[in-house]
């Protein structure tokens, strides 16, 4: 008996004191769960942190984020949810802490942290050469495959002896090569090892404006088929294909009056099955890449003379008119005219290629301006917003130019490809460009530019 | 002689009886409308559809811890499994409580399985070590829990090595006793001096045939009269109460021990009862439920209570529901 009353005693003793341990402990976190490749990608994405018990509410004051990053918080039982309103940084170290977290039934609270890393993101390029070897036969070429924390062009994923371009898939990239006869061909090239797989062109013909929707596993190109060529006539007409289709071929995209359309550009929303197209008479159209060629699937977007991609992390498409451009937010169509502030070099260079950033107005212009040594004119990307205009990237010599340039999916870098004035041109019938191409990656928000890779056509302006 | 009469005349009797109350329900079914319940009243329908349901998935294991336990008593021979266990006694009980691995059997299939035990033989604190931990301690118990918690808030290991040191503390406690005897009912304990088979018929089927309806007499009307309480109490109890209290690390550990003495589930199933209160209860209190209810509920009681005094059960049920709480909360402290 003594035995039995000591062992309850004992037992009594410890269940009070983790009964006031307990009490006097604050929410705990249990898990956290964060789709981090999606963070560098998309905006809005969620952070939600488990804790172990049903939470009161929680306002963003109580959340913190280093680096400084704008989110929202709302709790749902025991879950806390921070919405990250933009898109993350690569390659960085957060911490989220949420201070003053308190149980619903019990006053203590406690301050909840949690710390993540941001993945690195891979770049391609695409290194043409046009040397010939010992044999007298073009050298191949190649696309590459790096990342930013990553050094030189980085591994070589694909070869061939002609490459106009490529778009990058999930697990697969999509390669147009020009052969001998100056035709083209659009293979399925596996990045895991597995064969490739050449995608069936309706006659001899040349592809262009190849696009991807890595996520969905879509490409989409135009498609002009040779004056020779037999069968029926196609010219610049939109196809799309369907990696995971069971058919295997590609079908072509119809215009309004239900026959193959012509079109000067296309371009999918980022993350969806959805095609931007625009005609030849400059009318831009809507259209679900799944339910291409069947009448009544088009949604107009109205006229423009140019399409200039999407504001980063968002589905909002920018157009550009001779007067003014605006931006079309695809979710519910509402049209934003475009009040861009004057760049820091509006008066003195000429103008270039012009990349919105965000949807507050803030852009990135290259422009042409002569050099303040010499006669020769160096190029420059200036950054704009309503705070100001500063130049974030100068071409460091007289004999280089800026010749193209994209921002990265999360806003963070751009991508500029950097031509040299004494370079020799491939002549490809299509894309050409010239030898000793480089592409330059400029962060955004301190204007370093120590990355550089040889190549061009950098794989987040595909 | 008189023992042997009351033996003989004791099968038929029951047996006419069992026959007699199976054809009864046969016929209220047949007779039923299509809907049985139509007609009852909701809480009277809730304690039907609850205790029947205790009694259906108790069942299967009584009837096999009452053939397991009739073969520990007839089939084996004598001294065959206690030769095998160690002689020391903390040993001897470490072993038994991983006895049910190999028999993997519900908790009420393991109190016929344990009078059976302790009829050849184990002593009560053995034959409590037996009972407590091998409900937890069986691979089918285990793999349930992994199935429906994975290693998710150490919710497996801590039930596993909660189950294992209770039911030891308890075998060491009451390995102390200076007259374990006194801890069983004067009936079972006649029933163990009568394990030589003194008076018993000869022959090992008829002797099966008798030890059948002795357990199930013991067991059945038991497991009936637990059932019954348990869907009693749930009727009773409300499940909204018991939920609110699930965010709070301390109520939610009481109030989980409670529905688990309640709802009386058997342990090869309970972790996917209590999955769907994952998203609302506290780890802790998924342990002390998990760790408790196999261990002390409501039917389990009733049966035991064939075996042990009243005065026992309750320092048991004290013991365990204590050590129970004491891993629920440091659980919800530490994980």
């Amino acid at each position: 008996m003594r035995l039995f009353s000591g062992t309850v005693a004992i037992l009594a003793v410890v269940v009070g004191a983790l009964t006031a341990a307990n009490f006097t402990q604050g929410p705990r976190l249990t898990s956290a769960e964060l789709n981090l490749e999606g963070a560098v990608a998309r905006s809005g994405q969620r952070l939600l942190l488990q804790t172990n018990q049903p939470l009161v509410s929680v306002d963003e004051k109580q959340v913190t984020v280093e680096p400084k990053t704008d989110v929202t918080a709302t709790v749902a039982d025991s879950a806390i949810t921070i919405q990250f309103t933009g898109i993350l940084r690569y390659n960085t170290t957060y911490t989220v802490k949420v201070r003053g977290v308190q149980g619903t039934s019990q006053d203590a609270t406690s301050t909840l942290e949690h710390s993540f890393t941001t993945p690195d993101s891979d770049i391609y390029s695409l290194q043409r050469d046009v040397r010939v070897d010992d044999a007298g036969l073009k050298r191949s070429d190649t696309i590459r495959r790096t990342t930013i924390l990553g050094r030189g062009s980085g591994e070589a994923v694909f070869s061939a002896p002609r490459i106009q371009e490529y778009g990058v898939l999930a697990d697969a990239l999509a390669v147009v090569t020009i052969g001998e006869d100056e035709t083209s061909s659009l293979e399925i090239v596996s990045l895991s090892g597995a064969a490739q797989v050449p995608v069936p062109l309706p006659t001899e013909g040349t592809v262009k404006r190849l696009r991807t929707a890595a996520s969905e596993n879509l490409i989409a190109y135009t498609f002009t088929s040779s004056p020779t060529a037999p069968g029926p006539k196609y010219r610049d007409t939109p196809f799309v294909y369907d990696l995971a289709a069971g058919s295997g071929l590609p079908t072509e995209v119809a215009g309004l009056d239900g026959r193959p359309m012509s079109v000067v550009d296309l371009d999918f929303i980022p993350g969806t099955t959805s095609l931007v197209v625009q005609a030849e008479d400059e009318n831009v159209f809507l259209l679900d890449a799944l339910k291409e060629g069947k009448k009544g699937t088009l949604t107009p977007l109205g006229q423009h003379s140019e399409i200039r991609g999407f504001i980063p992390g968002t589905k909002e498409l920018v157009v550009a008119d001779p007067t003014q451009g605006a931006t079309i937010d695809l979710t519910d169509g509402t049209v934003t005219v475009l009040d861009l502030a004057e760049s820091v070099l509006s008066d003195t260079a000429y103008p270039g290629q012009l990349v919105l950033l965000d949807g507050q107005g803030r852009y990135a212009r290259q422009f042409d301006q002569e050099s303040t040594d010499t006669t020769e004119m160096i190029s420059a990307i200036t950054v704009t917003d309503d705070n100001g205009s500063k130049i974030v990237y100068q071409t460091p010599s007289e004999s280089s130019r800026v010749r193209n340039f994209c921002v990265s999916p999360n806003g963070q870098f751009l991508a500029a490809e950097i031509f040299s004035t004494d370079g020799k041109s491939d002549s490809y019938p299509n894309l050409p460009a010239t030898t000793g191409l480089t592409i330059v990656l400029i962060d955004l928000e301190t204007g370093a530019s120590n990355r550089s890779i040889s190549g061009f056509l950098p794989g987040w302006c595909r | 002689m008189s023992q042997t009469l009351t033996v003989r005349r004791g099968p038929a009797l029951r047996l006419t009886l069992g026959l007699t109350i199976l054809a009864a329900l046969i016929l209220t079914r047949i007779v039923s409308p299509p809907t049985g319940e139509a007609g009852m009243a909701d809480a009277a329908r809730d304690f039907v559809t609850l205790s029947i349901s205790v009694v259906i998935e108790s069942l299967p294991f009584v009837f096999l811890g009452i053939m397991l336990s009739i073969v520990v008593q007839t089939w084996l021979p004598e001294g065959y499994l206690l030769r095998r266990l160690p002689r020391n006694p903390v040993a001897r009980r470490v072993v038994l409580s991983l006895l049910g691995m190999l028999l993997p059997v519900c908790e009420c299939g393991n109190v016929p399985l344990a009078r059976g035990l302790m009829a050849r033989g184990l002593t009560v604190a053995e034959s409590m070590t037996f009972l407590f931990a091998a409900p937890i301690l069986n691979p089918v118990t285990i793999m349930t829990t992994y199935q429906a918690f994975g290693w998710d808030d150490g919710i497996l290991v801590s039930r596993i090595l909660g189950g294992f040191l209770i039911a030891n503390l308890v075998g060491w406690i009451y390995s102390r006793h200076p007259r374990p005897e006194s801890l069983l009912t004067p009936r079972f304990q006649d029933t163990c001096a009568l394990g030589d088979h003194h008076g018993q018929p000869t022959g090992k089927m008829r002797r099966s045939a008798v030890l059948f309806t002795q357990e199930t007499s013991a067991m059945l009307p038991a497991l009936f009269v637990g059932a019954g309480i348990a869907g009693l109490i749930q009727v009773g109890v409300s499940r909204e109460v018991l939920v609110a209290m699930g965010g709070n690390p301390v109520w939610s550990v009481l109030a989980l021990m409670v529905l688990a003495f309640v709802i009386a589930i058997c342990s090869n199933v309970d972790a996917f009862f209590i999955l769907s209160f994952g998203g609302t209860f506290m780890p802790g209190a998924i342990v002390a439920f998990l760790v408790f209810g196999p261990m002390i509920d409501v039917k389990m009681l009733a049966l035991l209570r064939t075996t042990f005094t009243a005065k026992t059960l309750l320092q048991v049920t004290l013991v365990i529901g204590l050590c129970s709480a004491a891993l629920g909360l440091a659980v919800n402290f530490l994980v």
